[in-house]
């Protein structure tokens, strides 16, 4: 018989123990539910994608004279929004037909130019064109992506008149163009 | 008296079975802790994956010009299979400089257009979709009207696929459209009234110094390294006296170089050239004459990479025979002569023209 406890090792028992709680924390962490958001970013990404790759065609110049305009360049300088409109519709619902086209996507579109005439360096807006507005929208859409581009216009002589040399003061502009595209 | 020694101070010792029992639960723990990353495991999802496929896929159709591109894939033994195995990433644009700007030959190459050169659908994967998993997959390319589908793909499925569309504009070759009522007085040159006829050609002249000029972007660039050059003759009528002329017929064709009629290049029939008369394919030399009439139409496409093209300063004529009988009736005879030149003259040359058109990929 054991008069003292020294010098045992704690029994199997107690070793077993102390494995079965163990492994039990383990199994109960390594099955719990792991909340993950949505995949909304590669939607996206689609979208910008999409607007991008619209926005370099329509930038995109017929011919290689160094100088010529590109329609992109063209339409903004002489304003012409529903040009826009449907030009951009046009790049926004071209598919090859392997998949259904769903024709839900509206976009908003947006010119920023430089104006530093009378000492200034402020930085005018004015909306330039949107997509056919629907009753669906005007309740509820999903968030929008933005897709910008720099364009350059040759010849800003007609917006000059249009919007007073105050909003637009050189021939030759750099202005950005934003485009706000969301899912219906 | 005691076996053992009694301790009467157990202060600072640490006693055996206090360090065995610790290290066991040391090392379970250690073990335990190890495994918590597992917890992440959930979180892979394969639908991320298609995704970046498909995304992957595409830029490498569109925005790049492919690996070898100097001299480009598309140009590897241009209808000899042997070379694919050297074809490393299957890219579809003109350039690096150009991306969504797509080249005519090598949509044409990709997708199986071209007959004796076919790419299967291991190609596909080896080549432009990578990865270790096969995928399944689907591409296709709308331009110009055309729809156009990779071999080996399957029907896209109805949920559960990675999904890219790209925009992209086509660059369709340059084409030369010679319509001879248009240069009634300047291709044509004049007989002696005394004879009555006459073998004589009609030139094209294509300088490729003037053609690969660095500063037009390749977009634009006609490059003969590349891309086909077309030329087409109609309306070789017009600009001769119908009444005068017996007979016209059109004999053959020829090529010399650095505009040396005896440096003669020998042609290779669809590796080189097409020619068709009035729809149907002739031969360059040793053809029978074709009757030419008010509606005759002859087309030729030199093939890329053109001949001697890799010599910036050669340039190449491509000479039209025809052969010419007038009547004996003492005014001077016209016949078709002159130099046609190959640039970037829209006048003398249709450009390059981008068309547009689409791309979409789907993975799953």
């Amino acid at each position: 018989m054991v008069m003292n406890d020294e010098g045992q090792l704690y029994t199997i028992e107690g070793i077993t123990a102390g494995v079965i709680m163990l492994v039990t924390a383990f199994t109960i962490f390594n099955s719990g539910l792991v909340y993950t958001p949505g995949d909304a970013h590669i939607s996206d990404m689609q979208i910008q994608q999409l607007g991008y790759d619209a926005l370099q065609m329509m930038d995109t110049p017929e011919d290689m004279s160094p100088m010529s305009a590109s329609p992109l360049a063209l339409m903004i300088q002489n304003n012409d929004g529903s040009g826009f409109k449907t030009k951009f519709n046009e790049y926004l619902t071209l598919h090859t037909g392997t998949t259904e086209l769903v024709n839900s996507l509206e976009f908003n579109a947006t010119v920023y130019n430089r104006v530093t005439s009378g000492g200034g360096d402020t930085v005018n807006s004015y909306v330039f064109s949107h997509s056919t507005d629907s009753a669906v929208s005007q309740l509820t859409r999903e968030p929008a992506i933005s897709i910008t581009r720099y364009v350059w216009l040759s010849d800003a002589n007609d917006l000059k008149s249009h919007f007073g040399a105050a909003k637009y003061d050189n021939d030759e502009q750099l202005v950005l163009l934003e485009v706000l595209i969301w899912r219906r | 008296m005691d076996a053992i020694r009694r301790i009467t101070d157990e202060d600072a010792i640490l006693s055996i079975d206090f360090l065995a029992g610790f290290t066991i639960f040391i090392l379970a723990l250690i073990m335990v802790i190890s495994l918590v990353p597992g917890f992440l495991a959930g979180i892979q999802s394969d639908n991320i994956d298609y995704d970046a496929v498909a995304y992957r896929t595409s830029v490498i159709l569109v925005e790049d010009p492919g690996a070898p591109h100097n001299p480009s894939w598309n140009q590897m033994g241009p209808y000899d299979m042997g070379h694919k195995a050297e074809i490393q990433r299957l890219g579809l644009s003109v350039s690096k400089e150009t991306p969504n700007i797509l080249s005519r030959e090598k949509v044409d190459k990709f997708f199986n257009r071209i007959p004796d050169f076919t790419f299967s659908a291991e190609d596909y994967r080896n080549k432009v979709i990578f990865g270790d998993f096969t995928y399944l997959y689907n591409i296709s390319l709308a331009t110009g009207g055309d729809v156009y589908y990779a071999d080996g793909g399957d029907p896209v499925p109805t949920f559960q696929y990675g999904y890219m569309r790209r925009l992209v504009k086509v660059k369709e070759p340059s084409a030369a459209a010679v319509n001879f009522s248009e240069y009634v007085t300047v291709y044509t040159a004049d007989l002696p009234k005394t004879e009555t006829d006459v073998t004589a050609d009609f030139s094209v002249w294509i300088p490729y110094e003037t053609l690969s000029n660095r500063s037009v972007n390749p977009a634009y660039r006609i490059e003969p390294q590349s891309e086909r050059l077309t030329i087409n003759l109609t309306g070789m009528y017009f600009p001769l006296n119908r009444s005068d002329l017996v007979s016209l017929d059109f004999v053959g064709l020829g090529l010399y170089r650095d505009q040396i009629p005896s440096n003669v290049i020998s042609l290779v029939p669809n590796d080189d050239y097409s020619l068709k008369v009035n729809g149907i394919t002739y031969p360059a030399t040793g053809g029978v004459p074709v009757p030419v009439t008010n509606s005759s139409t002859i087309e030729m496409v030199l093939y890329p990479p053109l001949l001697l093209s890799n010599s910036l300063t050669t340039t190449l004529n491509v000479n039209f025979t025809f052969s010419y009988q007038f009547l004996n009736s003492n005014v001077f005879h016209q016949y078709l002569s002159g130099i046609h030149v190959y640039d970037y003259n829209p006048d003398n040359v249709t450009q390059p023209e981008l068309a547009d058109g689409v791309m979409e990929v789907a993975i799953w």
